[in-house]
């Protein structure tokens, strides 16, 4: 078995272990398993900023890199990681509320631009561009939340970890947001229906 | 078996999930319309869920570019080696030889220097701080004659000077001070005294000493009567903040007495044997003495929002003033 494959074998947590010992193969490891799904996220939480995104990917795991001692093994990885990436989202939104204070007109057209990047010809698309917009209005807890659940496929125990709330509160709020989407995305009925079947042809 | 109902808003999404309202049972159905407003709104959420849960697939994903990788790695290697050459140093440099883990403790040359440190303090405290040792440091009072060209007649000069002594001649010479009466030193003119100030033990030099009220005769009720009176101040002396003096201190004895011009009680006596003693030549000035204030006109001291405290620090008064109100003080007792 080649060298790569054992580090596939192992746990976050083990691979954690060595990469505290230095060994560049777990860190590796851990990144590769990691990092597409922290891009995702904080391209979803940062208003769709690729380049903002792939910084703070960079960031996320420079701090693993300088100190890796800062992850408590007895915590999950995933969890502990999704905090440290949620927590930076809260910093960036904080900066975000400054400037829209210091020039609304300059931010708002930002988002503006990011918002209508998507092209709404068809159901899918449109949905995704509309859900995204409602998104943007809600708060910063209930967008975190709904992305690691619906975007990111983390579990409600996952999702508590990281928020450092109750299960009930994470699914609470995963119904209130719900409803909220079914209000401003009810015209999109058929979206479900439309995506398996869109599946089942190609 | 109870059928009792134990759900919360937090099952509405395994319930939306599962089942459609017409599927739910009389309970749930009950239990849903608590959140939403009907069937159809039920049913409208169980399809934006649905929508929601397929949501992945919908959307397009990114993959980080592959030179954040490179980046990551190259700054891990970096540290790496950091981290190395700081373990290398840790076990080769001064830390390492002085806490060398591979000795017993007795053997570690950080224990032996500290030990030997320890050793060093405590002689030093034992030879500095012994009882047989200990430097007594007491006032003697030098009468000496000056010969004054411009007055007719020789005045006695006292100086004061500091020596040091065993703790027999202490309690010798502190019996003849405390023996000496008081009006001896009311009978020197003191504005014409040439005490060196420098010289001016400090009183906490004199513990044992002049603390002796006994010998002094200032009844102790007069420190009190002190704090009244500049309570007395404190109410209506509030203009005098703004004034300032320009007297000098010239003779510090170990009463100090205050006069206040605008009291019917002419006299203040401060015990000064509770100060530092230290009270020497320094221009008195507003700013020195934030808390006093003084009348330049009458020549004496008002305290104004004084604590006794703050009049034993810093209050000097002119030698003539300070005599002539102790005199009258000792003449009434």
């Amino acid at each position: 078995m080649a060298v790569k494959d054992i580090y596939k074998e192992l746990s976050d947590e083990e691979l954690m272990d060595l990469v505290k010992k230095s060994d560049s193969n777990a860190f590796s490891a851990i990144y590769d398993r990691y990092a597409k799904m922290t891009l995702n996220f904080f391209y979803k939480m940062l208003w769709k900023d690729r380049e903002k995104a792939e910084d703070f990917v960079q960031d996320l795991f420079m701090k693993i890199v300088n100190k890796p001692e800062l992850y408590n093994s007895s915590r999950p990885f995933k969890t502990w990681l999704f905090s440290v990436a949620n927590n930076m989202c809260k910093n960036e939104y904080r900066k975000a509320e400054v400037r829209v204070n210091a020039a609304p007109e300059i931010f708002a057209s930002a988002i503006t631009k990011s918002s209508n990047t998507g092209d709404k010809r068809i159901d899918k698309d449109a949905f995704i561009g509309e859900l995204d917009d409602a998104l943007k209005e809600m708060d910063q807890v209930k967008r975190s939340t709904f992305i690691m659940r619906f975007k990111q496929g983390l579990s409600i125990k996952e999702i508590s970890e990281v928020l450092e709330c109750s299960q009930g509160t994470v699914k609470s709020r995963i119904f209130y947001t719900v409803k909220h989407l079914n209000k401003k995305l009810g015209h999109f009925k058929n979206i479900a229906c439309l995506t398996l079947l869109l599946n089942t042809l190609i | 078996m109870d059928n009792e109902f134990t759900y919360d808003p937090e099952d509405l999404e395994r319930l939306l999930k599962e089942m459609s309202f017409s599927q739910l049972l009389p309970e749930e159905k009950a239990f849903v319309l608590q959140f939403v407003e009907n069937d159809l709104e039920y049913d409208s959420m169980r399809e934006t869920l649905e929508s929601l849960i397929v949501l992945p697939s919908l959307e397009e994903t990114i993959s980080p570019q592959a030179t954040t990788k490179e980046a990551l790695m190259a700054a891990f290697s970096a540290k790496t080696a950091e981290n190395q050459k700081e373990e290398r140093e840790e076990k080769t440099g001064f830390w390492a030889w002085l806490w060398n883990t591979n000795k017993t403790i007795l053997y570690r040359p950080g224990f032996q220097l500290a030990s030997l440190a320890l050793v060093l303090v405590s002689v030093f405290y034992i030879a500095t701080f012994s009882p047989t040792d200990r430097t007594a440091q007491v006032i003697e009072k030098e009468p000496s004659l000056k010969e004054n060209t411009t007055n007719e007649s020789k005045k006695e000069e006292k100086k004061i000077t500091i020596k040091s002594v065993t703790k027999e001649e202490v309690k010798v010479k502190a019996i003849e001070l405390i023996t000496e009466p008081v009006t001896t030193v009311l009978e020197t003119d003191l504005e014409e005294s040439t005490l060196d100030f420098n010289e001016v033990p400090e009183l906490d030099q004199l513990e044992g000493i002049l603390l002796d009220d006994s010998k002094f005769k200032v009844e102790d009720k007069k420190i009190e009567l002190v704090a009244d009176e500049i309570e007395q101040i404190e109410e209506n002396n509030s203009n005098f903040k703004d004034q300032e003096t320009e007297i000098l201190t010239e003779f510090i004895g170990t009463d100090v007495i205050l006069e206040n011009p605008n009291l019917d009680e002419t006299t203040l006596v401060y015990d000064a044997r509770e100060t530092t003693g230290n009270m020497i030549s320094t221009p008195l000035n507003k700013a020195n003495v934030s808390s006093a204030a003084f009348s330049k006109s009458s020549n004496s001291l008002a305290a104004s929002e004084v604590s006794l405290y703050d009049l034993s620090i810093n209050v000097p008064i002119k030698a003539s003033k300070y005599s002539g109100l102790l005199s009258k003080l000792y003449t009434a007792q």
